[in-house]
């Protein structure tokens, strides 16, 4: 099923490519998620720091279609992550969260319905362009990421941290959930079998120490975002000239052939490994007390 | 409720709270297991299971070695028993090897609770096979190895270490310890995040080790919704379970020839008068 979905998505691609391109206008949802194109670099901005970059699920479902335009713009090599402030992205917004909840919901069908289409949007939509873009992902660390966003930074082909401050949080067993968007697949990917269970089972950040060789290639020792911003981006430049752009995305495509399948089964087992939580009605309780701050992060 | 289960004096369990917890208690033998004992393992394993109550089964030892591996004292008696119950060679070693060693395996791969491990000091063999399998692993110090000595003693990789090992180290580091009989050591170990925390005690204090891990996990468990670290092992292991459970099979058919044609008992008895050394 899932392979003839793939499929049909890829005729139904070959058949519009026979027609003229037209360019694809996203509207910009709001001034939260940003993107601009420099020659090959397709670049996202998380741009709301006085929030610490919270998103929600429709910002990510946003920041799903702007991997898509980047996907099928010829010139785009790379895709890179940025943001601004002190943190990447602490995640899921409370609000977005508790949006879900907020109708007293009798009827079960319905409750499950409007249950799946949220659960979905994540762990399909968005995980699926990330599985399936073919330009290199790029992530600029210059912070803390927790949760959805933490996941996406995981997704990432290579990520640059700004300095040693930066950690990852997974915070499914805290919040009443199980791994989503990937996780399953990435982290245990990327940290190891066993280091995978220790955090994403107790809910303990991946500390900046861990991080490196797994996950970050390069420390920049900044303090400046916008300096780190700019400084990676300089770099990526310089490192690209006089390479055969083809050979990068043949490369890409070869080297995550194996990831990408496994990352397409996940959707399937994640999405609903993760929705009997939801239906069950503790990551509602639990998110509520993380905002009153009756629940904590564990740092 | 809980079945009873019979009592056995190299290992002993109890619940607390979501933990089970199961204890080697034969240090002066350096918790050496016969045949019987890996059975043993395997039903505390699926009693744990089958309790609602437990979400995390942990593995402790006492003394110096968390367990040096099968007893040769069990292999030699298996090996005088030949004649009177089996018609063949291979009948004989189906029962004393095949049974037990896929019955184990499997009730390690197939576990739901959240295997942790505190290695309180070397494991060698089929104990070490168990270490590779559980989910996460605490150390006492960086002295603690595990050694999968299959070619020294004319046998080739079992308990899931075909699978296991190649995984969580990597498969060149792996070649060269299997091939060549040599130890994974605490550097590898940490490297690969197969350790998770060294807690950095005299290896003459096991039992204060235990303890501390014990207090860790019970504040580390503390506000946790604990249904998700369940939904969270079962998610994390559906990327390799598949290749865990076709190894199991191939890995004792593949040994059973090597028990029939005679090797490893020929070195389990050069081990046993001395004649011949693990490799460390």
């Amino acid at each position: 099923m899932l392979a003839y979905l793939i499929s049909g998505y890829d005729m139904i691609r070959k058949a519009s490519s026979i027609r003229p391109k037209s360019e694809v206008i996203i509207p910009a949802m709001n001034d939260r998620v940003r993107y601009k194109v420099e020659g090959h670099f397709f670049i996202i901005i998380l741009n709301d720091p006085s929030h610490l970059n919270s998103l929600t699920f429709e910002d990510f479902v946003y920041i799903a279609l702007l991997l898509k335009k980047a996907n099928d713009t010829d010139s785009i090599l790379f895709t890179v992550l940025q943001s601004s402030g002190k943190y990447f992205s602490s995640g899921g917004k409370f609000s977005a969260v508790n949006e879900l909840n907020k109708e007293e919901c009798t009827n079960e069908v319905k409750k499950i319905s409007k249950l799946i289409s949220a659960i979905s949007s994540p762990n399909i939509f968005v995980a699926n362009a990330f599985a399936t873009h073919k330009k290199i992902l790029v992530c600029c660390l210059n912070g803390p990421a927790i949760g959805l966003s933490a996941s996406l930074v995981a997704l990432c082909d290579i990520v640059y941290s700004q300095n040693d401050s930066v950690f990852l949080l997974f915070p499914f067993s805290n919040l009443g959930f199980v791994a989503e968007v990937g996780t399953s697949v990435t982290l245990t990917q990327k940290l190891g079998i066993n280091s995978a269970n220790e955090h994403m089972i107790f809910s303990t950040p991946v500390q900046f120490k861990e991080l490196l060789g797994t996950i970050v290639t390069k420390n920049y020792q900044l303090t400046n975002t916008d300096t780190f911003n700019k400084k990676v981006l300089q770099d990526l430049k310089q490192d690209l000239e006089g390479l055969y752009p083809k050979s990068v995305l043949g490369m890409k495509e070869l080297l995550h052939k194996e990831m990408k399948e496994n990352l397409i089964k996940a959707q399937a087992t994640e999405t609903n490994g993760t929705l009997p939580f939801w239906a069950s009605g503790e990551p509602f309780k639990r998110f509520q007390q993380l905002q009153k701050r009756n629940r904590r992060h564990r740092l | 409720m809980l079945r009873e289960i019979r009592q056995n004096e190299k290992i002993s369990y109890h619940i607390e709270g979501p933990f089970f917890i199961i204890r080697l208690v034969k240090p002066d033998n350096l918790n050496a297991l016969e045949g019987e004992d890996y059975i043993y393992l395997g039903e505390l394993l699926e009693l744990a299971d089958k309790n609602s109550d437990v979400y995390f089964t942990i593995l402790q030892s006492t003394g110096r070695f968390f367990s040096s591996g099968a007893d040769f004292k069990g292999i030699a008696r298996a090996q005088m028993d030949d004649g009177v119950k089996y018609a063949s060679e291979t009948s004989k070693w189906l029962s004393n090897f095949v049974a037990r060693n896929v019955y184990v395996t499997d009730a390690f791969i197939k576990h739901s609770k959240v295997l942790v491990c505190c290695l309180n000091g070397p494991a060698i063999g089929l104990s070490a096979a168990l270490v590779a399998l559980c989910d996460i692993v605490y150390s006492i110090n960086d002295k603690v190895y595990l050694l999968y000595p299959f070619a020294n003693l004319g046998l080739i990789t079992e308990g899931g270490t075909s699978v296991s090992l190649p995984l969580k180290f990597g498969p060149n580091a792996t070649y060269e310890r299997l091939v060549f009989n040599k130890p994974f050591k605490y550097d590898i170990m940490c490297q690969n995040g197969f350790i998770s925390k060294n807690f950095r005690m005299p290896s003459s204090d096991a039992e204060a080790f235990n303890e501390e891990v014990l207090k860790e996990l019970r504040e580390k468990v503390e506000g946790l919704y604990l249904p998700s670290c369940l939904g969270m092992k079962k998610l994390l292991k559906a990327n390799h379970i598949d290749s865990f459970n076709k190894i199991n099979s191939l890995e004792v058919n593949g040994s059973l020839q090597y028990w029939v044609d005679g090797e490893p008992l020929r070195r389990f008895g050069q081990l046993s008068s001395k004649e011949r050394k693990h490799r460390l």
